[in-house]
């Protein structure tokens, strides 16, 4: 593909500052610094002007001096509370840092999304340290952001335990993938999974997730722990034709035995592209993977599909689990699932296993296994494995909470 | 090395903060930065002496203000403060005081501009 000239616009992915002072010089330089942040940034000398500028296109940050002329910022704030706009904003001033605050609490009760204010006269390092930290919390996260933090390492594998109910020993647990990122602190997959999901990063972060786990797997046997390790699966991922092959090179790798690692795939992406999904896992049941369904009852399941799917495992959704036992229809549901899953011959988990009530309805339901709070919360490798030593010094009972070995 | 007789000119070392400036945004913004603030405080600065002179202290305390900002973002640190000191005088009708702050502006305006030219020119 040809290279675009190098006159061309910027390209109109770039997330857009826009700066309100009246001031040519304070505009202009926080529109620089802006920019050498990644913004393409636009400044304005009223907030008339802004209102209309941000009405034709929502900016991704907004710096606004709270004293433009005959003016004020709180007129910018209303007028974007009045568009239910919810665009981060640093109010800055050279007026009292308690003036600085009203506008940051008046903005906050209208609604509005106030980062830290700039207090005026800043030096250009001050400036450059606000619009950095605005941009780390503000900025949504790119496809390209993934891919980086990929390359860096920054996705990693917390582990969340998993008991056998009836005599309450670990059995394994799930791999759930946490971005340790350098300015906005761990963040969970709810912040960034839905964009791999939509991208082409959900691949390399599958296998990445695949291949670490069985590695740490292979660490913790080796210390004389014989639990296994469950990775959720992507659909996409599943469907690729050379998918069984990469997993079983991963894990011979790694150096455990397939049936050390379960692989959980969402009960609706499995129903998504029913031949090719079935045609995958049913090659990794013939290679000795455990094939776990999860999050079953929140898809549009064919019960005949599920029987059809080469499954060694459902795994209850945690909305029902967390209603019991107090939730009648939660409870009857949990049981219904409980029986459907041993009439078809698969394991039982269940999520969201919060108290020690939960956990004896679901072992007289004859659940098999259980996870949730209650039992540990995710953890890094170092926890888990503190964990797991805890447990085999009969020192883990889940009623007392294992959040201290994370 | 030649030696500079006393009491020649000298070209100050750019503050640390404007050279931070400079390599956070490079030296053709900062020059389009100091291009606007040289313009506008050659104006400002004579006219808040003048509104110090004629009494009219909150016109004094608007000049000061408005120079003020930028002045700390191109890292004019004393000016700022001297700027501020103008305006806070100037709103609260101290008349001495602003006259105090607004009789320094001049040669610190001058020390900043000076400043930024050599800033600009330094050979990297």
């Amino acid at each position: 593909m040809a290279e675009p000239p190098a006159s061309a616009a910027r390209p109109t992915s770039l997330p857009v500052l826009h700066v309100v002072d009246d001031d040519t010089v304070t505009r202009t330089l926080v529109c620089k610094v802006g920019e050498r942040l990644g913004f393409r940034a636009e400044g304005f000398a009223s907030p008339a002007a802004f209102l209309e500028a941000s009405a034709r296109e929502q900016p991704d940050l907004v710096v606004v001096d709270l004293a433009i002329g005959d003016s004020d910022g709180i007129a910018v704030l209303q007028g974007l509370a009045r568009r239910r706009c919810s665009v981060p904003l640093i109010v800055s001033s050279g007026l009292d840092h308690r003036v600085l605050g009203s506008a940051v609490r008046i903005g906050r009760s209208l609604g509005l999304t106030m980062l830290d204010p700039l207090r005026k006269p800043a030096g250009p390092a001050e400036l450059m340290a606000a619009l950095r930290d605005a941009a780390s919390k503000a900025l949504p996260i790119r496809d390209r952001d993934l891919d980086e933090a990929l390359g860096a390492g920054q996705l990693v594998p917390y582990y969340q335990p998993k008991l056998r109910i009836a005599d309450r020993v670990p059995v394994g647990a799930e791999a759930l993938v946490r971005w340790e990122h350098p300015t906005r602190g761990t963040l969970g997959p709810g912040e960034f999974l839905p964009l791999a999901e939509s991208g082409a990063s959900i691949t390399p972060l599958t296998f990445m997730m695949v291949e670490r786990a069985a590695r740490d797997c292979a660490t913790w046997r080796r210390l004389g722990h014989d639990v296994g390790v469950a990775v959720n699966v992507s659909a996409r991922c599943v469907g690729e034709p050379d998918f069984a092959e990469r997993i079983a090179d991963l894990v011979a790798q790694a150096g455990i035995d397939p049936g050390a690692l379960t692989l959980e795939v969402t009960e609706t992406a499995a129903m998504a592209d029913t031949a090719n999904v079935t045609t995958a896992l049913a090659r990794l049941r013939i290679r000795g993977f455990s094939l776990s369904m999860d999050d079953f009852g929140t898809g549009y399941s064919s019960l005949a599909e599920l029987y059809r799917m080469p499954f060694s495992e459902l795994k209850i959704e945690r909305g029902f689990v967390s209603g019991m036992p107090h939730d009648r229809d939660a409870t009857l549901i949990t049981r219904a699932v409980v029986g459907l899953a041993k009439t078809l011959g698969l394991r039982t988990v269940a999520e969201g296993v919060e108290t020690e009530a939960s956990l004896e309805l679901l072992a007289e339901m004859g659940c098999d296994v259980a996870q949730g709070f209650l039992i540990g919360h995710p953890m890094p490798l170092p926890g888990f494995i503190g964990w797991l030593d805890q447990a085999a010094g009969g020192h883990v009972a889940p009623q007392v909470g294992l959040e201290e070995a994370a | 090395m030649l030696a500079v007789p006393q009491g020649a000119p000298t070209s100050p070392a750019p503050g640390p903060a404007l050279a931070e400036l400079l390599d956070a945004i490079g030296a053709e913004a900062t020059a389009q930065a100091i291009r606007l603030f040289r313009d506008s405080a050659t104006a400002g600065v004579p006219r808040a002496l003048h509104a110090v002179a004629q009494r009219s202290l909150a016109d004094a305390g608007r000049e000061a203000h408005a120079l003020k900002s930028a002045a700390a973002l191109l890292g004019a640190t004393e000016l700022a403060q001297t700027l501020g000191a103008l305006e806070h005088a100037a709103f609260g009708g101290n008349r001495a005081a602003a006259q105090a702050a607004a009789a320094r502006l001049p040669t610190l305006l001058d020390d900043a501009l000076a400043q930024f030219d050599a800033a600009l020119t330094r050979p990297d």
